[in-house]
């Protein structure tokens, strides 16, 4: 048994001690963020080795608007100081003083389990004890994590197993140390503001060791052009005007000289300029491709349930979406922000060596336009997204119509589609009103006061030159520069956000890269060159989600060659059991062995490149017939392609195709039916030439004729294979050697087709129906 | 009296007297006078339906935005469908406060009365807000995932985590919120 104490807040743990006289340390503890009543009251649970205690805070007495703003003006003044102790940190104590009381205790002897049920706006946590459910808390969805973990702890101490792998949560993860913020998620400890950009920048950076020449050369050229760009300003003021127009200057006269010399500036910067262009794109595709590259690689590593956890479109969105945000990163925001700060530099030295008193007087409406820089310009670029997601999703509206044109002429229903898009219309119109007036507003003020900067120097330059004090030269220069100078500060705000949400986009790049979750390497892997297919299950079971066994207590042994057919409702477990055969997942007790060996232990590639499977739902890659069957043998000849095809079935089809087996398939290529999807797979399988083989048939309806050439087909790929298929075909359970059926994931039937029918069980019910079934979609079909 | 929840339910499925369907087994709506809903000490939603005790059952909205007391699924521990709740208001008081209370706890959601302060930052929206049920801070993604707005008026916020609150009704929030919440939606 574990003995790490676990910490509850003091006031909590004088609860305890008050009630129970034979308080041990705590084993488990969990908190809920929600009283009995269903306000905001923090509840702990927590288990020693007698009791599960209920314990929760008492709420205020009155709700006193007054004593409110006290407590929450105690609480702020506690936290800037730092005295709330961690434990309590997090809990609001606007919602209840930190006094708690006992709710309810039970004997930890007369609780079998516990187990945490979803709902839609809240989990429970349901205790079997003496064998009826009791709810001890409800809690909120963001502590699924927590009071789940906290079950398994549980249920495994009251088993008296091993619990070292389950850590009891910890506390204070809900905000950031640092800076006190929420965390976003309280699952991923993350804080946006505090997470270190710096050294996540440095990684992404790092990633590019092989292009550091390339990238020191850019920076090189970036500067370059920055300084080029600062010439012609001094050139045609200060030169021009003084030393060129101006009797008695160094130049005097040499029009065609200075003409040169602002000519060939010009050109240099445009060299610069093109060579960086060129150079760019390079290090960007490359530093990219190499992310892209990683992220990738990382996510074939993982392994099936890290799939599960996440939804694979928001995977893959997030992975295209994140890399798109860093290509832009290193292809604009990078360059930009290091030509504009070298800019700005460069600017503000030449204005304070021209004149810094004009200078500092050029300064004064600097803060107006910072504050409309920072402060109005966000509220803009919010309103051009919106416009923009307004369009998007009129759009999406137009899209939706046009490919949806069938439906909606087949129900007549152009009016409503027409209303649709008027609505959205609208919408657009509003907010690109709205957004074209505010910027017509906010921008032509701003630039009122940059061009406030430009009268001040004519004013006080003019008054200067007239006096003496300043050459006409200067003058003009320093005005070339303001007017230079405006422009990075106004870039200023969109260069944070762009920054933050690319150092985000990284972040969750890392995350993926980082991921630990894929299924372990055995350490001495067992090679085992040709599968007999023995296969065995003892004790096997498994759960996708603590609590929800998927899986329990199964056992069985299969012989080479034999062909086995798994029957059951769905969800009864048949999937799963495949799933855990391959090895897309690992067992949580017992194991499976193929010819004696844990699969555990079997080297991958010996494992999988021995198991076939045909799958219901075929996936079929963008490409060619000839490419998608060769999936799993990429050196295939196209002999031997032809003669998979032929054995299953599809060499007919195939052949009949405009361009043969060099036909594009797939989502961008040609459409097949599900009959020749079907067969395409089997034709793979076959080329495969599996020792092991999984079936899982297809539901949809067929015809007979295809029906029958899937069946012969299938028949001349099991032989000899030991062959798991999930049945739903009469034909199939007919050819069955053994048939196992599954309910609520047990097997409790194993037999022949005929003798289960006999025994009038399980299947003979499953069968029963579903051959009622079939009649029916006969008839009707 | 006891079919005349049914009878409204006829009316309604058949409108257009679309009898070649009849012969079909169709959606049981549960008589309210045959089915007794009570919370148990356990503090679990039971069914004696007609005699028969389902010793746990489930309740799913089928329409929780638009009839939140209306066709509601109930659900026996393995997840079938025992039958439908046409409308609670139909049952008598102490099984519609059991079904109620279930209903309440499963689809949990504080009504959001004030906004205290919204702050978008790095990608995040921050709230702190009073609601039903005391005050909450909780952090969305911005980029309105997470604020949906179900009419004109109702604003469903879900927070990075899960949680979910809800504003019935935004015209009549106190100008303050209604001016940080403008600024989102």
């Amino acid at each position: 048994m574990s003995n790490h104490d676990v910490s509850v807040p003091e006031f909590v743990r004088e609860v305890l001690k008050a009630s129970s006289d034979t308080l041990g340390s705590l084993k488990a503890v969990v908190y809920s963020d929600l009283g009995t009543s269903g306000d905001f009251l923090r509840t702990w649970v927590c288990m020693d080795d007698v009791w599960l205690y209920v314990i929760s805070q008492t709420g205020f007495d009155e709700k006193d608007p007054a004593t409110l703003a006290r407590f929450a003006k105690e609480q702020k003044e506690r936290e800037k100081k730092s005295l709330l102790i961690e434990t309590i940190k997090d809990i609001d104590l606007r919602n209840s003083p930190p006094k708690a009381e006992l709710l309810t205790k039970y004997p930890v002897a007369s609780i079998d389990s516990l187990k945490v049920e979803m709902h839609v706006g809240t989990i429970v946590l349901i205790a079997k004890i003496d064998d009826k459910d009791v709810i001890i808390t409800r809690a909120l969805p963001s502590q699924f994590k927590d009071f789940n973990n906290f079950a398994r702890l549980v249920n495994a101490l009251l088993k008296n197993k091993e619990t070292k792998e389950i850590e009891n949560q910890e506390y204070d993860r809900t905000h950031c140390p640092k800076c006190g913020r929420l965390y976003p998620d309280r699952n991923r400890p993350i804080c946006p503001k505090c997470f270190d950009s710096k050294s996540l920048f440095k990684r992404v950076v790092g990633l590019t060791p092989r292009y550091k020449g390339l990238i020191i050369m850019q920076l090189g050229l970036m500067a370059l052009s920055t300084i080029i760009g600062l010439f012609p300003s001094y050139l045609s003021g200060r030169v021009f005007f003084d030393e060129v127009l101006a009797e008695g200057g160094r130049y005097y006269g040499q029009i065609g000289f200075i003409v040169f010399l602002l000519f060939f500036t010009s050109l240099l910067s445009r060299l610069v300029g093109i060579l960086h262009s060129r150079i760019n794109p390079v290090i960007t595709a490359r530093i990219v491709y190499d992310l892209q590259t990683m992220v990738f690689s990382a996510m074939q590593r993982l392994s099936l349930s890290f799939y599960n956890n996440q939804q694979t479109g928001a995977l893959m969105n997030r992975v295209t979406a994140d890399a798109r945000t860093l290509q832009n990163f290193f292809h604009d925001i990078i360059p930009f922000y290091f030509t504009n700060m070298l800019t700005l530099i460069g600017i503000s030295v030449m204005l304070f060596y021209l004149d810094w008193k004009l200078t500092l007087l050029v300064l004064i409406p600097i803060p107006i336009i910072l504050f409309i820089v920072l402060k109005l310009q966000p509220i803009l670029w919010k309103m051009f997204s919106k416009r923009w997601r307004a369009n998007a999703s009129l759009n999406s509206v137009v899209n939706d119509s046009l490919s949806g044109v069938r439906v909606v002429k087949a129900f007549g229903k152009e009016d409503q589609e027409i209303r649709r898009f008027e609505a959205k219309s609208t919408d657009v119109y509003g907010i690109s009103v709205k957004a074209g007036n505010y910027s017509n507003t906010v921008f032509p003020i701003m630039y009122y006061f940059m061009s406030v900067g430009s009268i001040i120097v004519w004013g006080v330059g003019g008054w200067n030159v007239i006096q003496g004090n300043v050459t006409l030269g200067t003058i003009v220069s320093f005005t070339g520069y303001l007017g230079m100078f405006y422009g990075p500060i106004r870039w200023l705000t969109y260069m944070v956000e762009e920054w933050t949400n690319c150092m985000n986009a990284a972040q969750r790049m890392f995350e993926i890269i980082d991921s630990q979750d894929y299924l372990p390497e055995p350490e001495n892997p067992v090679r085992i060159k040709r599968i007999e297919g023995l296969i065995e299950a003892r004790n096997v079971e498994f759960s996708y989600q603590d609590g929800k066994p998927v899986l329990t207590d199964v056992n069985f042994t299969v012989q080479p060659g034999e062909m086995i057919g798994l029957v059951g409702h769905s969800g009864a477990g048949k999937s799963t059991l495949i799933n855990l055969i391959s090895r897309m997942y690992d067992v949580d007790s017992g194991a499976i062995f193929i010819d004696g060996v844990d699969i555990r232990d079997i080297h991958k590639d010996d494992l999988h490149g021995q198991i076939g499977m045909v799958l219901q739902d075929t996936f079929l890659f963008n490409g060619t017939v000839m490419e998608n069957i060769a999936y799993a043998k990429p050196d295939a000849t196209p002999e031997e392609i032809i003669m998979a095809c032929k054995i299953a079935n599809a060499h007919d089809f195939i052949t009949k195709l405009p361009d043969g087996y060099e036909t594009v398939i797939g989502r961008k290529g040609q459409d097949l039916s599900g009959g020749e999807r079907q067969r395409l797979s089997i034709a793979r399988a076959i080329l495969h030439d599996p020792r092991i083989l999984i079936l899982d048939e297809a539901t949809a309806s067929i015809d007979t004729h295809t029906e029958y050439l899937i069946q012969e087909a299938i028949e001349k790929l099991v032989k000899g294979r030991t062959t798991f298929a999930i049945a739903h075909r009469l034909s199939t359970l007919r050819r069955a050697d053994r048939l196992f059926v599954f309910e609520r994931g047990k097997i409790v039937e194993v037999g022949t087709h005929a003798e289960l029918l006999k025994q009038k069980g399980v299947y003979y019910k499953l069968f029963t129906t579903q051959r009622e079934a079939m009649k029916l979609s006969a008839v009707g079909g | 009296m006891s079919s005349k929840a049914a009878e409204v339910k006829q009316k309604k499925v058949f409108q257009s007297d679309n009898s070649s369907f009849a012969e079909f087994e169709s959606v049981k709506y549960l008589e309210p006078n045959e089915a007794v809903f009570s919370i148990n000490e356990g503090g679990i939603l039971t069914l004696n339906l007609n005699g028969k005790e389902y010793n746990k059952v489930d309740l799913y909205r089928a329409f929780p935005f638009r009839f939140k007391d209306k066709y509601i699924s109930v659900r026996d521990e393995n997840g079938d469908e025992i039958g439908m709740i046409f409308d609670l208001n139909k049952f008598n008081k102490a099984s519609k406060e059991a079904i109620l209370h279930e209903l309440n706890w499963r689809y949990f959601s504080p009504i959001i009365k004030r906004v205290i302060s919204v702050k978008e930052e790095f990608g995040y929206i921050y709230w702190d807000v009073e609601t039903d049920r005391g005050f909450k801070k909780f952090v969305t993604r911005s980029r309105d995932q997470g604020l949906q707005l179900v009419n004109e008026t109702r604003l469903l916020v879900t927070d990075m985590t899960g949680n979910r609150f809800e504003i019935p009704d935004i015209r009549v929030l106190d100008a303050k919120s209604k001016h940080l919440i403008e600024t989102l939606v």
